[in-house]
């Protein structure tokens, strides 16, 4: 097993706001390894994008990093200074987000925001920074990179604008990509163009890939490994196959029942979780997934659960379990 | 489908926009389409392939360029002012986003009273109840109508829609992307909400969506749009199961499944390039630009294909739909 090329520990995040404290990300813990595609899954709000934003410390006011460690080849980007931290940015893990629009400067052409995000890490004369940036469009598959590179975002489609952010984030080869939501703004088609190119870039750069999405089935499509979070923690996480066929948090599982599948029965009722996410300056007591949860026992409502083996390499943290809740109503797991 | 009479009837519905310098958007070209009485239909597409405005022909928020709405028998398109409005009270629509469709300086009580005043149907106490049982048939406390929108989350925002648009007891409801701007966990919540209003007050549906594992969910029959056209019709099972259009077998091969193992034995039915612009659409069969199948130039860039039935209740509109490969 190679070292990690990340390691998250701990990691808390809180808003300070007029309302309160709210505690988005609370004691996040996962290793990310050279190469590898890691999903973090979960619903608005449950802290997955601000993880992602305190990775890079990104995150904005009255937000900011108040526990916990995030460590990069062995050093700790929450102590960084400012500009140790910008060396990071871009160079070593780079990040897209959902609305390819707003991260692009509309004033500039593709073509010199590229060329920007290659000088900004490496002295290289203008000539090749623009040859540089004509072939990671050919790299991302823009067609007639050669004229593309020369045209304003609003020229390109969304798909294509998409593409130009990947460009620019592989400008200089960083280990890792994150990608927030990246086609969630995209129409199904396209989503499987950009999906299709994020999986070809991890395999032939071995640039390890963090994918933020709500959307399971691109999880499964991509990844290797899953984080679930809920309300600013992460209740499951395991191996792809595995959370998908045997997941063992109720919240998980609830999930994966409440999505009407292609080739699923269709008269099948989904399964609907009641009630709504908690609000996080005020998270209920013991487990926060417990006033949603159709398993819950006594213990959830009081005492919070860890994180603990619930298969190989596959971790839950719940009192209950799906194994047990579902052998207790007579159903048999795959 | 049954030999019923249609509720609605769309007959050769075109609508276009000007897009300025002369220019026009060719948004619906020659639509033609039935829904009958009870039943889902399903209409799927991309973005900008003309779902929501020919949704908004047929309740005729938006009047057509040329063509005809019939509902109940009647064609909207000839009627005006008074008559207009008293039979669009039958038809209702849900709009995507809860947070915009809402008045922010209203009361929950004042949104969903607002088509009972309009029609001066109740007043007073009956008004007040009535307002109260419809919170209560979309799941919401009665009590909630002094609330404002802002109190409420997005699903139960939604909800308040819904209960607006079954205030005038209609027979059709039009929803446009009701849940595509909700969580995962509250969709469920909304698509069983509508699938139990439907069976309790006899609704009759027409769910606009881009998601098609949540049409084939919720619909009875699929119609599937490419570039202001109805490229393929047919019942949910059979379009999944056997599509005749080679763009909704790309559509499909599209959707990730959430099941890795059958994810990674799939082959994705790559289309190159993205949709052309509905300004100037690509001659014969519009698809030909991406079409895996097509032959160029003959048939497909010189011809336009009908929507004809390729199979009992199955209809698509391509020269050769014997070709799309079967099962997802």
């Amino acid at each position: 097993m190679s070292q990690p090329v990340l390691q998250v520990k701990d990691l808390r995040t809180q808003f300070f706001t007029d309302d309160g404290v709210v505690q988005a990300v609370d004691g996040v813990s996962f290793d990310l390894n050279p190469g590898e595609t890691l999903g973090i899954v979960g619903e608005s709000g449950c802290g997955k994008s601000v993880t992602a934003l305190s990775i890079l410390r990104l995150v904005q006011e009255p937000g900011r990093i108040v526990g916990g460690q995030i460590l990069f080849r062995g050093s700790d980007i929450v102590k960084m200074s400012e500009e140790e931290v910008r060396e990071i940015r871009g160079q070593d893990i780079a990040m897209i987000f959902q609305d390819p629009l707003s991260s692009l400067n509309p004033v500039l052409t593709v073509g010199f925001q590229i060329e920007e995000a290659i000088r900004a890490h490496r002295h290289v004369p203008e000539k090749m920074a623009l040859s540089e940036a004509v072939e990671l469009l050919k790299q991302v598959r823009i067609p007639a990179a050669e004229s593309r590179v020369h045209d304003y975002p609003h020229q390109f489609s969304g798909g294509m604008r998409q593409r130009a952010m990947i460009a620019m984030g592989l400008a200089n080869r960083p280990s890792i990509l994150i990608a927030d939501e990246p086609t969630t703004a995209l129409d199904v088609t396209v989503q499987a163009q950009i999906l299709e190119l994020l999986r070809d870039l991890n395999r032939d750069l071995n640039t390890a890939i963090i994918l933020i999405t709500h959307n399971m089935g691109v999880v499964a499509g991509l990844c290797t490994r899953v984080l679930v979070m809920y309300a600013g923690r992460v209740v499951e996480s395991g191996p792809v196959e595995r959370i998908f066929k045997n997941p063992q948090h109720p919240y998980t599982w609830s999930l994966l029942q409440s999505i009407p599948r292609l080739d699923s029965d269709r008269h099948d009722r989904l399964l609907s979780i009641e009630g709504l996410p908690p609000d996080l300056i005020k998270p209920p007591h013991g487990c926060r997934f417990h006033p949603r949860c159709q398993f819950k026992i006594n213990r959830c409502l009081s005492d919070d659960p860890v994180l603990m083996d619930v298969g190989p390499d596959q971790e839950a943290a719940c009192w209950v379990t799906m194994r047990r809740a579902l052998s207790k109503n007579g159903e048999q797991l795959a | 489908m049954p030999d019923r009479a249609p509720l609605v009837r769309v007959e050769d519905v075109v609508k276009r926009f000007p897009a300025g310098l002369g220019a026009t958007v060719k948004a619906v070209e020659r639509v033609s389409l039935e829904i009958y009485p009870g039943e889902t239909v399903g209409l799927v597409g991309e973005s900008g392939c003309g779902k929501s405005t020919l949704g908004r022909l047929i309740t005729q928020l938006l009047p057509v360029t040329s063509g005809n709405v019939f509902f109940d028998g009647v064609d909207l398109t000839k009627l005006r002012g008074e008559k207009l409005r008293q039979k669009r009270r039958q038809l209702q629509m849900i709009f995507q986003d809860p947070y915009s469709s809402l008045n922010p300086r209203m009361t929950v009580g004042d949104i969903i009273a607002e088509p009972l005043e309009n029609f001066g149907l109740l007043r007073g106490r009956a008004k007040d109840q009535r307002v109260q049982e419809l919170l209560k048939i979309v799941g919401l406390n009665p009590y909630f109508n002094n609330r404002y929108p802002h109190e409420f989350s997005g699903g139960q925002r939604q909800r308040i829609g819904i209960a607006r648009a079954l205030a005038l007891r209609p027979r059709l409801i039009v929803a446009d992307e009701p849940i595509s701007a909700l969580d995962v966990s509250i969709q469920a919540q909304i698509i069983n909400l509508m699938e139990d209003l439907q069976k309790e007050f006899q609704l009759t549906y027409l769910f606009i969506a881009h998601d098609l594992s949540v049409v084939r969910h919720i619909s009875d029959r699929v119609m599937v749009m490419y570039l202001g056209k109805i490229v393929e019709v047919a019942d949910s099972v059979e379009i999944y199961r056997n599509p005749r259009h080679p763009y909704t077998k790309a559509l499909l091969s599209a959707i990730p499944i959430p099941d890795p193992e059958i994810q990674s034995t799939r082959r994705i039915v790559a289309l190159t390039g993205e949709i052309p612009s509905p300004v100037n659409p690509p001659s014969g069969c519009r698809f030909h630009t991406r079409c895996p199948i097509a032959q160029l130039p003959t048939p497909c860039a010189d011809q336009e294909p009908l929507l004809e039935e390729k199979a009992r209740d199955h209809r698509a509109a391509c020269f050769f739909s014997e070709k799309v490969p079967v099962a997802v």
